[in-house]
Order: structure tokens, then C-alpha cells, then sequence
């Protein structure tokens, strides 16, 4: 088989822990020790983690799920995992052939599979479709081609050179100006009337008045240019585009910007809140303490269960919790305290 | 311009495989063939774990570093270690430059280096009345391209071509590099001062983008220890640096490599990491196709040092950091969040489901 030819393997999933015990069973059966092996595996791992043994979560490697289960299995128990992992490995990925006896003692190790509970939901992975890129404007017709030519523009803007220095050229060859009229005594204006009543007199003083002709209906009609230039050309912002909602957002970015949310907030005292809700909201069921026990019952059944201080156990969960220090102090007491309780 | 040559005491020919021999200073290392036959890949093998073990004796710590240094010249590929001044980034590749019997050749980057000085130009010879090809540092087997970020992008993309196509082309002919050829560069990081950052393209071209961090506590008394007992990080060869590997090991050790095996499996691991990096709501631009062919190249070479015939997922997460994290393209919301490469490939790697 060439390697175009290859078929591309399905995205993994897996099911319950029973689905793949039965797998394993029947390949066994068959004596397709491959198929047994691989199987059986898969029902071990999901058997703890239907068994709350192990967090669910598909990026676990063979490798890691020995590794994993050594941290919460007994030593003996988790010892029998490791030359598992080995060969699912060679058997997986090299492509040796499993041996009977390797299947054996897999399943001789398998102690999670067998009546494990049902399966919670997994969290669904959902690949982020690419979004299109929006245009960045509205489309604009396009210039007539006599507007693109540079060489009209070269040439109207020629002609209004020429035009200007045609009118200086007249400006200065015109006939002389008429010499300056004899000092003539100002006239005498009338004072204005004290008459609130007569409209105020108007003096010719308009800076428009004072600009040559032309140059005041050019600048007119280059206005009116203008104006017309932005109601065609420029880009009209329409109406505010709502974004859709719910925003998706990956469950790890989530929490991480909420964690710096917390971390820059500084509120130690809010945040370790947080954290004994979470943690009690996960010990509490398998405490027996009575709904709505009081913080003398909480300590002394975790205390109990535990064997831990009192004190310690206090400390954890109601003492206040002044810097960020303390607040790890906090964390990982909190953390003792679950992996005892359990 | 500071072009800072540093040849090999013997230096062999970029062409020249032959293998290292005994060397007078010691019993030969395991992995050390005698000369004559090529080295078998066993002998590659000890060859590269010597070499591993050679560097330590002038570099504490920073084993990671070591282990993509090898990888990457099982890989064809180059490095880019990236660390503030002073945690021994060009120390590192000296020291694997005197641990491989190999041509290397110092480039220092700065400011007003021209292309022309690495990849070399054409002089006139006023005996032959003729224009004629000078090689530049880059023809040579391992170039220590130092604090690369110091010159303009002009003088970095003139490694464009080198890196990827092993040939410098000078008025349209190509001229072939040596073989090995690899290239490592330092950089500090980039929020220095008068640095200027590596274009994407280059960076697509590194395999490896390693931290080089600070010491720990007890590594850095050692390094101490060693200094206050007489060691001069400018004289390798007295604190008992030799040559352990050559080319021909290095040969022999890729064409083991390439004699791993990839289940279907496990490549469709990487293509579907590499896709997440892309479809990831805080990065711009994820890892290329050629990222994805790095990352498959770098967990084959992982495995064959591993001893193992054949590549797990293991060998992918392993790497998945080092070959990716310069590949991704963060938007800029993102990075004003504190969104990280690394802390972006922490949670693909804790979310991308693995074939088991």
C-alpha cells in the first residue's frame, strides 16, 4: 500500500468502559490479540474514569494513563500498568504482534471495568470553523476611465497653471492705477440716532467682499465639488453590527483569563472563597455531614474522615487570607484536605 | 561588522565523513568507530549519547537544550536558542562545536552586517582579471549565527535560502552548502533594547525555538564550583572537550531515523494538532504545513534516541513545544491578556484527543 493510499484514521473517541471489555473479550476469543489488547487497555482507562479514578480527558497517552493511575491506585496495583503501556505501545504504534500472555495479565490487572458506573458527558471538542473575512468597505463603483488617466489629471492641472499665470500676466500688463485722490477731509458720518428702534447700520467690511470675483467662485465651486466628492467617494459607517452571541470561547483560554481576571482583582479573601465553595461542594456528598451542617459539623467530620488537624482543616477554610502567599497556603491545603477525604 | 571565523582544529571538508577516530586524550567514547567502515547506527547511537555527555563538562544544566541541539542535526534542522544575556547560549554551541568533528564557523550579528558578508560575494582578481565566488561564513558545516536579532531583517533573510534550500545563489547560480549544515542561532529576547525581531518566515524555518532559562540553585553552584575550580569557558579543550561524533556518525544516525516508523495513527495526532494551532480563538496564524512536517520529523529522531523503532504521541507532545511555539501568530488581544505560545500549546496538548 503506498503512502497516498493509506486510509487517514478516524478522530478517536471512545466509549463506556463496558463497550470495550466486551471488545476485548470477544477479540480474545478470536485469538486477535491486537485487537484485545488495544481494547482492553481502553476499558481499563475509561473504567477509571468513570470510576473518578482519573479526570476524563482524551489527550491522555498510554504512557500518561500509567503514570496517572500511579498516582492514585496503590502502588502494586499501579506497578502492573506500566509494562501495559509499554506494549499497547509496541502493539499500537509499532505494529508488534501482542502476545496472549501480555493480554493476560492486562486483563488479570483490569480491577476498573467490570461494573464501573455509567459515563458522565464528555466535553465536547469542536474545531473553530475559519471565519470569511469581512469586506473592509463597501465596494465603490468604478472611476470612469477618463478620471483614471493620469494624463487628464496632468492636463487639467496644466490648464490651471496656465490659467493663473495668464491672470497675473493680465494683472500686471493692466493700465496703471488711477493716482490717489487728493486728501480729500474724511467724511463727516452722521452719528447714529439713539433711536433703539432704526435698524444698526452695516458697514462693508465682508472678507468675501474683499476676494477677487473669481477666486470666490472658484472656491464656491470647489465647495460644491467637494461636497459631492465625499457623498460619492467616502465610506458611509452603517448601522452598528451586532456581534453574535453566545461568543465561543476554548474552555483552557476561559479559564485562564479568568484566572488573571482574579489574579490582577487581588481580592485573596474573594478568591479563596471560591476555591473552599468548590472544594466543599466536592467533599461534602461523601462526608455524611447533615445538608446545611454548620462549620463546627464540616470541620469535625473532615477532621474525622481525614485524620487531620482540626486546626489545619479551620484554617483552610474559614481564616481570613491576607496576601497572595496565603492564599497558596490555602490551595493547597484545600487540596490535602480532598486527596484525604477521598 | 564583527565576522568572528571560528574553524574546527582540523578541519576536515564539509564533504569529509570520515569517522572520528580514538583520540589521544582518553579511551575512545563507546559510540567512537575506529576509522575505516562507516559507523553502524548502534555506533551513531553511543556516538550522540557521548556527545550529550561531552557537552556537560562546560554546560551545567540546560539538558533540554542539549537533547534539541542533537535532534535537530539528526533532523537537518536548525535551532534558535533564545535567552537574556548571560545563561550561556553561545557557550552551549561551542561547546558542541568542539564535540563534533565538524567545520563551524562564527558569524557575530550586528547592526551593520550585510548579506553579502554571510553568504559571501564576488571579488575582482586583479591577477585573473576576473570576477571570482568568496565563500562566506555560511559554507561550513555548524554556523553559530550569534545574537541574530542584533541586524536588520535585510542581513537575517540572507539565511533564507540557506536554511531551507542548503545553497547560496550569487548572480543566479547556486552554490551548494556542505553537508551537515546546520545552523544555530542565539537571540535575546525581543523586548530588549536594539534588537529587531526574526521575520516569520525565518522563524517557519527554525525547528526548534529552545529557552535557554536561568539556572536553578544548585545548578548555578556548580557552575560556580567549576569556575572557582579553574574552568575557562574560553579554552573548551582544557576542561577536556574532544571530538566524539562526526558526520559520518551523523549520517549513519539519519538514515536510522529515517527507518522509524509513524503509525497512521499517530500521524493523524499531528495533523490534528497542528490544525488546533489554527483554529485556536487566540492565534492569528497557526502552524504551517512545514511545522506539521517538523514536528513529525523531530518525534522520529525523539524515538530513535529513545531506542525505540517506531514513534508514540509521547514522542509528539515531547516536542510539540519546542517545534510549534515560534510558528503561532497571537492576536494581539490575545497577547494583551497574557495569552502565551507556550500556555496556548499546554492547553492543545491537555485537549487534543490522543489514538489509543
Amino acid at each position: 500500500m503506498s503512502e497516498d493510499q493509506r486510509q487517514i484514521p478516524a478522530p478517536p473517541t471512545l466509549g463506556p468502559a463496558a463497550e470495550h471489555r466486551a471488545a476485548a473479550e470477544q477479540a480474545a476469543a478470536r485469538r486477535d490479540y491486537d485487537r484485545a489488547l488495544r481494547e482492553r487497555f481502553r476499558a481499563v482507562l475509561r473504567g477509571m474514569e468513570q470510576r473518578g479514578l482519573l479526570e476524563t480527558r482524551r489527550s491522555r497517552t498510554a504512557d500518561e494513563t500509567a503514570a496517572d493511575a500511579s498516582t492514585v491506585l496503590a502502588p502494586e496495583a499501579a506497578a502492573q500498568l506500566d509494562p501495559a503501556a509499554r506494549s499497547f505501545d509496541e502493539v499500537v504504534y509499532g505494529g508488534r504482534p501482542a502476545t496472549e500472555d501480555e493480554y493476560r495479565r492486562l486483563e488479570y490487572a483490569d480491577a476498573y471495568s467490570a461494573a464501573a458506573p455509567p459515563p458522565k458527558p464528555e466535553p465536547l471538542v469542536r474545531e473553530v470553523a475559519e471565519a470569511a473575512p469581512r469586506p473592509r468597505r463597501r465596494a465603490l463603483p468604478p472611476l470612469p476611465a477618463l478620471l483614471r488617466d493620469p494624463r487628464f489629471w496632468a492636463g487639467l492641472a496644466g490648464l490651471i497653471v496656465l490659467g493663473l499665470l495668464l491672470y497675473a500676466a493680465m494683472q500686471s500688463c493692466a493700465a496703471p492705477s488711477a493716482p490717489p485722490p487728493p486728501d480729500l477731509p474724511p467724511p463727516s458720518i452722521p452719528d447714529p440716532p439713539d433711536d433703539p428702534d432704526l435698524p444698526p447700520i452695516e458697514g462693508r467690511d465682508s472678507i468675501f467682499d474683499s476676494l477677487p470675483a473669481p477666486l470666490a467662485f472658484g472656491g464656491l465651486m470647489l465647495l460644491i465639488t467637494s461636497a459631492l466628492l465625499v457623498w460619492w467617494r467616502a465610506v458611509r459607517r452603517g448601522a452598528l453590527v451586532r456581534e453574535p452571541r453566545p461568543v465561543e470561547v476554548a474552555a483552557n483560554e476561559l479559564l485562564a483569563g479568568q484566572a488573571a481576571v482574579y489574579r490582577r482583582s487581588g481580592d485573596h479573601d474573594h478568591i479563596a472563597g471560591k476555591l473552599r465553595a468548590a472544594a466543599l461542594r466536592r467533599i461534602t456528598p461523601g462526608l455524611g455531614a447533615a445538608a446545611g451542617a454548620g462549620p463546627d459539623e464540616l470541620i469535625a467530620a473532615i477532621a474525622g474522615r481525614s485524620g487531620l488537624d482540626p486546626g489545619l482543616v479551620h484554617a483552610a477554610l474559614y481564616a481570613p487570607v491576607p496576601d497572595a502567599s496565603a492564599l497558596g497556603v490555602v490551595a493547597a491545603q484545600l487540596d490535602l484536605i480532598e486527596t484525604e477525604v477521598r | 561588522m564583527t565576522t568572528d571565523m571560528t574553524k574546527s582544529p582540523d578541519p576536515s571538508g564539509p564533504a569529509g565523513t570520515a569517522p572520528v577516530g580514538p583520540s589521544p586524550a582518553g579511551p575512545s567514547p563507546a559510540g567512537t568507530a575506529p576509522a575505516g567502515p562507516a559507523p553502524t547506527a548502534e555506533q551513531a547511537h553511543a556516538a550522540l549519547a557521548a556527545l550529550r555527555a561531552e557537552i556537560g563538562k562546560a554546560v551545567v544544566g540546560n539538558d533540554n537544550a542539549v537533547l534539541y541541539l542533537v535532534l535537530a542535526l539528526l533532523c537537518r534542522g536548525h535551532v534558535l536558542l533564545e535567552g537574556v544575556p548571560g545563561v550561556a547560549k553561545t557557550l552551549l554551541v561551542r561547546a558542541l562545536a568542539t564535540a563534533l568533528e565538524l567545520e563551524h564557523t562564527r558569524v557575530q550579528f550586528t547592526p551593520d552586517l550585510m548579506p553579502g558578508d554571510v553568504t559571501g560575494s564576488q571579488i575582482y582578481d586583479p591577477h585573473s582579471a576576473e570576477f571570482t565566488f568568496r565563500q562566506g561564513p555560511v559554507f561550513t558545516n555548524l554556523l553559530l549565527a550569534d545574537e541574530i536579532n542584533r541586524t536588520p531583517p535585510k542581513t537575517q533573510s540572507a539565511l533564507l535560502e540557506s536554511m531551507e534550500e542548503r545553497q547560496v545563489s550569487v548572480d543566479g547560480r547556486p552554490r551548494p552548502l556542505p553537508d551537515p549544515f546546520v545552523v544555530v542561532a542565539t537571540q535575546n529576547p525581543i523586548e530588549q533594547e536594539g534588537t529587531y525581531p526574526l521575520p516569520e518566515a525565518q522563524l517557519d524555518r527554525f525547528l526548534f525555538k529552545v529557552d535557554i532559562t536561568l539556572p536553578g540553585r544548585e545548578d548555578e553552584f556548580h557552575i560556580l564550583a567549576r569556575h572557582a575550580s579553574g574552568f575557562d569557558p574560553r579554552d573548551l579543550t582544557a576542561a577536556g572537550l574532544r571530538p566524539v561524533a562526526g558526520a559520518g556518525h551523523i549520517a549513519a544516525a539519519r538514515a536510522a531515523v529515517g527507518a522509524v516508523t509513524v503509525a497512521p495513527e499517530v500521524l493523524a495526532y499531528i495533523v490534528d494538532l497542528c490544525r488546533a494551532t489554527r483554529s485556536a480563538p487566540a492565534v492569528r496564524h497557526g502552524a504551517s504545513t512545514r511545522g506539521a512536517t517538523a514536528l513529525l520529523a523531530a518525534a522520529r529522531a525523539l524515538a530513535w534516541l529513545n531506542g525505540r523503532g517506531f514513534t508514540t504521541p509521547d514522542d509528539v507532545k515531547f516536542v510539540a513545544t519546542a517545534v510549534l511555539r515560534h510558528r503561532l501568530q497571537l492576536r494581539p488581544e490575545a497577547e494583551l491578556d497574557g495569552v502565551t505560545a507556550e500556555g496556548l500549546l499546554a492547553g492543545l496538548l491537555h485537549s487534543v484527543p490522543v489514538p489509543v
